[in-house]
């Protein structure tokens, strides 16, 4: 039996902006990350990204406009194949595409740096990094083809919360370097609160609520988006009440 | 009963495929049974044209298939050059020997497999365990023909057992008892010889079944009740161990057939192997797809058995808890 | 690396350099017969005669006699190293007379005896083994490309491919192995060259062998086929081809190579009981199957021990591949977790 898992959701992200889709499991965010990247076909709907639309080419059409858009999986680990070193990781895109192997190994060791790892790391196994640098890994082999667009999808969800804020800032500085438009897909408001421009509020497959981040904040007018707001106070708040300390 | 359905028709399937698959191969052969059966002045011409007309001899293979299919289904399985008869009676006679002898070595491996596996596992580590080990691996490695050529050699050399056929020349004369023996003693290097090779399988196989249940919590609960060793492993563990270990019956049974041609020809046990293997050196065309064909069903069968065994042992099938892939 | 390992890695190189190498490492000719000493036991090495004891062995020559043969102690004849004897072709390409060890005219040195031809034990069991070592490995190579590319597709392209790619495997494995490979075996020409035979019985045992490899590489493919990474790259643009060689075909090279090692001796074994009945390897050429044919006179297999040579060298070499594929087994079963 078919089930609608996304319905309606229309939204705009400007270059160097950041939309965050945030919402509780189940809402059908990842559905929309996962159709934005195209990983996945929209049954009906479209997806413009620089004057095309994107959502129902073909694999041989969509080869040329994968490097605009990438993405970054929730659990880096996973996503990168054991075997291979960090060159290899991160050369894997760009070896897809054809580039000559000096091509390769410039670029890689150009956003190894950008995401400020020693190049010399380039040559270990993916296995020997920690959990914070395997997520650096992610983002260098995303910025390896110059995307325009990064998905997030919980990209940082699985990090404890200092790395979180390391990985958060240099999401943001690339950004800002770069000019990409990143859509954060977050259950954690107050993260997509720290990042985003624009927040969107899902539920059940459906926006319930979009806007400027800091006016959906102060005036949340769904019950969805008081909901999240109000148990991402309570759990600051009891953050702060055993100051730093977890309860 | 919907599963034991299922398995019939998927049984009866492969069973059609098999065949297939042998007419198939046969295409390949250079020169036409239909002209050597012409060529052979044994046969009278009578036969051959009522066989003609019989196995569409001289027609293209799908027809020829059609007709051997039908006649299968009446249990006609074609005609013998070599022998001059109809297989069916031949295969027969000589696959209820090949059958006592399977049987039999797989009465005798799993008697002394299920004791040796599972002391082994119990003293794991200690010296029988260790003995078990090494001689079980050993007898895995050696290919069953050298086995049976070593065996036979020593049988032959200091004449400890008699060999050849079934019952001795003077057979006739003897009691009912007399002649049982006769045939028990020229079964036993067969016997042996088959034996040896499937217990060494099997051993391996249970001992681990049951090292692997020994670890269970529920077998260390049974401890912690002051159940006693020899009750828990036999009452308690084997059961449960012999689940993974029922599912070994049918490649047991398999390979006891395979192993049994091979057994037979160097023995000179009449049964199935020397026939089948007469019938290849002379292409004795339908004897041999008869003969293929018997072997596949007992296969077949074998592994339909071993199916209903674990049905009736093991209650996650029953349920399809184990279905979800 | 542990004895174990180094000890398994001697005897593996060594079993296949001697086989390589078979022309080299046997004194005689293994085709050339010998009327006159058919049947002799093998030939005695002494390091002591009458005068004094040597360090070079030397050997007497075999006379028959109303008892049997004895030993003509009129003149001993040394055994020379690395000396010039019968040509061969080394690796079947170049032409050489070198040989490790020889004696000089007349006599013989049969290490192993000789067989009913007088031809020499020893070096027939080198070619010999050449032949069946060497159809062993081909038929696996055969088997493993065939299972490998059925299960790689099943596995990969899922549902229809997959059941119809399973039912044949299914059908294959409910064949009875033996019976199959006779019957096949039977329908084709029975006499051919020695190089035909070769690349039949090659085609005949991979052929059918290939159904088990193709189940357990469906099975790594599957899990490997829903890995993150491999959705990663296909959300590079990377095709089908480029994942499957580049992330799912270094998971079944693991595998691969345990089950060769599994499979070599048996299908070494399948050569051997074919060439036994006479459905494999003919004479002249030898093959460990046809040596061991030759026993199933029973007056030949009781009174010429040494003719069980064949059967030894068959038992070391699956021994020896037994132990590599044990030690394969548990060094890449914990890496695969």
């Amino acid at each position: 039996m078919a089930v609608t898992a996304v319905c309606d959701v229309d939204f705009e992200i400007r270059a160097g902006q950041t939309l965050a889709l945030v919402g509780a499991s189940g809402a059908g965010k990842s559905t929309v990350a996962r159709c934005v990247a195209r990983l996945e076909r929209p049954d009906s709907g479209e997806i413009w990204l620089d004057g095309t639309d994107i959502a129902r080419l073909n694999s041989r059409d969509l080869l040329p406009i994968r490097s605009n858009i990438q993405m970054i999986f929730q659990d880096a680990e996973t996503s990168m194949n054991p075997r291979f070193s960090a060159a290899e990781v991160i050369e894997e895109p760009l070896r897809i595409k054809g580039a000559s192997r000096s091509e390769r190994r410039d670029i890689a060791t150009a956003v190894m740096r950008e995401v400020g790892l020693p190049a010399e790391w380039l040559k270990r196994p993916v296995l020997e990094f920690s959990g914070g640098q395997q997520q650096r890994l992610a983002i260098a082999r995303a910025l390896s083809t110059r995307p325009k667009v990064l998905v997030l999808d919980e990209a940082l969800s699985s990090l404890d919360l200092s790395t979180q804020a390391q990985i958060a800032n240099l999401l943001l500085d690339l950004q800002s370097a770069h000019s990409m438009a990143y859509l954060l897909i977050s259950h954690d408001l107050t993260l997509a609160a720290r990042m985003a421009d624009v927040l969107s509020v899902m539920s059940d497959g459906r926006i319930v609520e979009m806007g400027a981040t800091q006016q959906v904040i102060a005036d949340p007018k769904h019950a969805q988006t008081q909901r999240l707001l109000a148990s991402a106070r309570a759990a600051e708040s009891k953050f702060d009440l055993t100051s730093g300390a977890s309860a | 009963m919907n599963y034991l359905g299922r398995r019939l028709i998927r049984a009866a399937f492969l069973l059609v495929g098999v065949s297939i698959l042998c007419f198939l191969f046969t295409e390949m052969a250079p020169g036409n049974f239909f002209d050597e059966m012409r060529l052979n002045p044994q046969i009278s011409p009578e036969t051959i044209s009522s066989l003609r007309s019989r196995y569409g001899l001289d027609q293209p293979l799908v027809v020829r298939y059609g007709r051997w299919l039908k006649s299968a289904l009446h249990a006609d399985f074609g005609y013998s050059i070599a022998y001059n008869a109809p297989v069916a009676p031949l295969l027969w006679s000589r696959a209820k020997n090949t059958l006592l002898l399977a049987t039999t070595g797989m009465l005798l491996t799993w008697l002394i497999s299920i004791p040796l596996g599972v002391w082994a596992a119990a003293r794991s580590g200690r010296m029988l365990d260790k003995g078990v080990r090494v001689a079980s691996s050993l007898l895995v490695s050696i290919p069953e023909v050298v086995i049976a050529v070593a065996l036979l050699a020593i049988v032959v050399r200091w004449r400890v057992l008699p060999v050849g056929g079934m019952t001795s020349m003077d057979n006739e004369g003897l009691s009912q008892w007399a002649r049982l023996q006769e045939i028990a003693s020229r079964m036993l290097l067969p016997t042996i010889i088959l034996t040896l090779g499937e217990s060494a399988i099997i051993v391996r196989h249970l001992r681990a079944s049951v090292l692997e249940v020994l670890d269970t919590p529920f077998v260390q609960a049974a401890r912690g009740l002051g159940i006693g060793r020899t009750r828990l492993l036999f009452r308690h563990v084997l059961p449960v161990a012999a689940s993974p270990a029922i599912s070994l019956l049918g490649f047991s049974l398999a390979g006891l057939l395979s192993g049994s041609l091979l057994v037979e020809v160097i023995c000179g046990w009449p049964g199935l192997g020397p026939l089948i293997l007469d019938a290849t050196l002379s292409r004795d065309f339908y004897l041999v797809i008869g003969g293929i064909m018997l072997s596949a069903l007992f296969m077949v069968g074998g592994n339909l058995v071993a199916d209903i065994m674990l049905l009736a042992c093991d209650p996650r099938i029953r349920t399809g808890a184990l279905d979800a892939r | 690396m542990r004895a174990k390992t180094a000890i398994l890695i001697v005897a593996l190189v060594g079993l296949h350099l001697t086989l390589l190498l078979a022309g080299f490492v046997a004194p005689c000719d293994p085709g050339a017969q010998d009327r006159e000493l058919p049947y002799a036991p093998p030939t005695r090495l002494h390091f002591v005669d009458a005068s004094s004891w040597h360090l070079r062995p030397f050997v007497y020559r075999w006379n028959a006699g109303p008892d049997g043969y004895f030993e003509d102690k009129r003149q001993s004849f040394p055994v020379h190293f690395l000396t010039s004897g019968p040509a061969y072709k080394l690796l079947g390409i170049f032409e050489a007379k070198w040989h490790l060890f020889g004696v000089d005219e007349p006599a013989r040195i049969a290490l192993l005896g000789t067989d009913g031809f007088g031809r020499d034990e020893f070096s027939r069991v080198l070619s010999g083994g050449q032949i069946s070592v060497a159809e062993g490995i081909a038929a696996t190579l055969l088997a493993l490309l065939a299972g490998t590319i059925f299960g790689i597709i099943a596995g990969y392209y899922g549902r229809l491919t997959d059941e119809s790619v399973m039912g044949a495997t299914e059908l294959f494995l409910s064949l009875p192995c033996l019976y199959f490979l006779l019957g096949v075996r039977a329908f084709l020409p029975l006499h051919l060259s020695p190089a035909r035979t070769f690349l039949l019985l090659t085609c005949v045992i991979g052929l059918i062998g290939w159904a088990r490899p193709a189940r357990l590489v469906r099975g790594i493919v599957l899990s490997a086929r829903s890995r993150n990474y491999v959705l990663a790259a296909r959300s590079f643009g990377g095709s089908d081809f480029y994942l499957m060689w580049r992330h799912i075909l270094p998971e079944v090279l693991g595998l691969l190579l345990t089950q060769a090692a599994l499979l070599v001796p048996r299908y070494i074994a399948a050569e051997v009981t074919l060439s036994f009945f006479g459905l494999g390897v003919n004479e002249p050429v030898a093959s460990w199957g046809n040596m061991l044919s030759t026993l199933q006179q029973y007056s030949v297999l009781v009174s010429y021990a040494w003719l069980l040579a064949p059967a030894a060298a068959l038992v070391v070499t699956s021994v020896i591949y037994s132990i590599l594929a044990d030690t394969l087994h548990s060094r890449l079963e914990f890496r695969s977790t």
